[in-house]
């Protein structure tokens, strides 16, 4: 897995500048509501090139997602490092308000119904870079995804 | 200089009182009034609306709680927009700065502050500016950052928990059921990395 792994749409390995990217191409293809929030000083350092690149396809994704199938109209992303308590990282929130799904009955019908989103392959790649995510969604309460990568 | 016609909202008698003597020292301000609660502020403000003798700038503290300062505050900029507020407040997390510029206010002085610095506070916005106690400032952006961190649902419920309010009360105001509250609250925690209210109100209240 160490070639070819970074397509032209990822610039260089930096996660922040590359989210960026994603966030204007967004915003320049769909009128919903978008809003990128992180600090200023912001540690990604310690990012593997594998996982700059796999956190961006989550983060792409996401997004897809919530253009295909959320009837969002507003999207947050919030990019930041561990707060107070929290254990060294980068945390990654993704935040729609559009119809949002029962987590339960997607993942039993997952692939065999054609409500297939993606979360499969996103997990997948989280798992791969030891990163944890979680998917937070509620009917008509939009979906949240959080990606969490810790410093080891 | 013209008159400036001042009114003080401030429920600690002595407090209300030495706020209006110090600027009643100063020559071109003039106490129009003056209330140590909502009611009693807002009845006394009636009049002197009736009698269109309004106060320029009204100082208002900003005790929370049942009848808070920024209930007032609501009320006073919906029915006389001419009245300028600077809010004198206890509390100066930026949470609750935010709120009370949010809702109208032009002022904002800590009450640990010098009496320099309110003085400071009512002359600018007396003179058609803006005043925010340069030290708040700061942390006062970073929450706006916060805020824009979060959806608008996830705003209105986080800004319901600044001004106090407990689930059973945001679920009533906005319409949503309990459950629906707490699936969001479980949002703006992961966001914040706070872990309930208490947390939330200390860092950002």
């Amino acid at each position: 897995m160490s070639y070819n792994l970074a397509p032209p749409d990822v610039i260089r390995n930096d996660l922040a500048a590359n989210v960026m990217n994603l966030s204007q191409n967004f915003k320049e293809h769909s009128d919903i509501e978008f809003r990128l929030t992180m600090p200023e000083k912001i540690d990604t350092s310690f990012l593997t090139e594998e996982d700059n690149l796999n956190i961006y396809r989550i983060v792409q994704e996401s997004l897809t997602n919530i253009l295909k199938h959320a009837q969002a109209s507003e999207v947050t992303i919030l990019l930041r490092n561990a707060n107070e308590g929290e254990a060294e990282g980068l945390y990654i929130f993704i935040s729609d308000d559009g119809k949002g799904f029962d987590v339960a009955e997607y993942d039993k019908s997952r692939g065999t119904d054609g409500s297939h989103l993606g979360l499969v392959g996103m997990k997948e790649r989280a798992e791969l870079i030891g990163a944890k995510i979680e998917i937070d969604s509620h009917p008509d309460e939009g979906t949240q995804i959080t990606i969490i990568k810790q410093k080891v | 200089m013209n008159e400036t016609k001042f009114f003080v909202v401030e429920d600690h008698s002595l407090t209300n009182l030495g706020i209006r003597q110090y600027f009643n020292e100063r020559s071109h301000f003039v106490c129009c009034g003056f209330a140590s609660e909502k009611d009693e502020a807002l009845n006394k403000l009636k009049e002197l609306a009736d009698s269109n003798e309004l106060p320029d700038v009204l100082i208002l503290d900003l005790n929370l709680g049942e009848c808070s300062g920024l209930e007032i505050l609501q009320v006073v900029k919906e029915k006389y927009q001419s009245v300028k507020v600077v809010v004198y407040s206890m509390y100066t997390n930026p949470g609750i700065l935010s709120l009370a510029l949010d809702y109208g206010a032009l002022g904002f002085v800590s009450k640990d502050s010098m009496e320099g610095e309110l003085l400071r506070a009512v002359t600018d916005v007396v003179n058609g500016g803006s005043y925010v106690q340069q030290s708040l400032v700061t942390s006062l952006f970073t929450y706006r950052n916060l805020l824009d961190s979060l959806t608008r649902q996830e705003q209105n419920i986080f800004k319901k928990i600044i001004e106090r309010k407990d689930n059973e009360k945001i679920a009533a105001e906005l319409n949503l059921t309990l459950r629906s509250v707490e699936n969001y609250l479980s949002r703006i925690y992961g966001k914040t990395g706070c872990r309930g209210h208490e947390e939330l109100i200390k860092k950002f209240g």
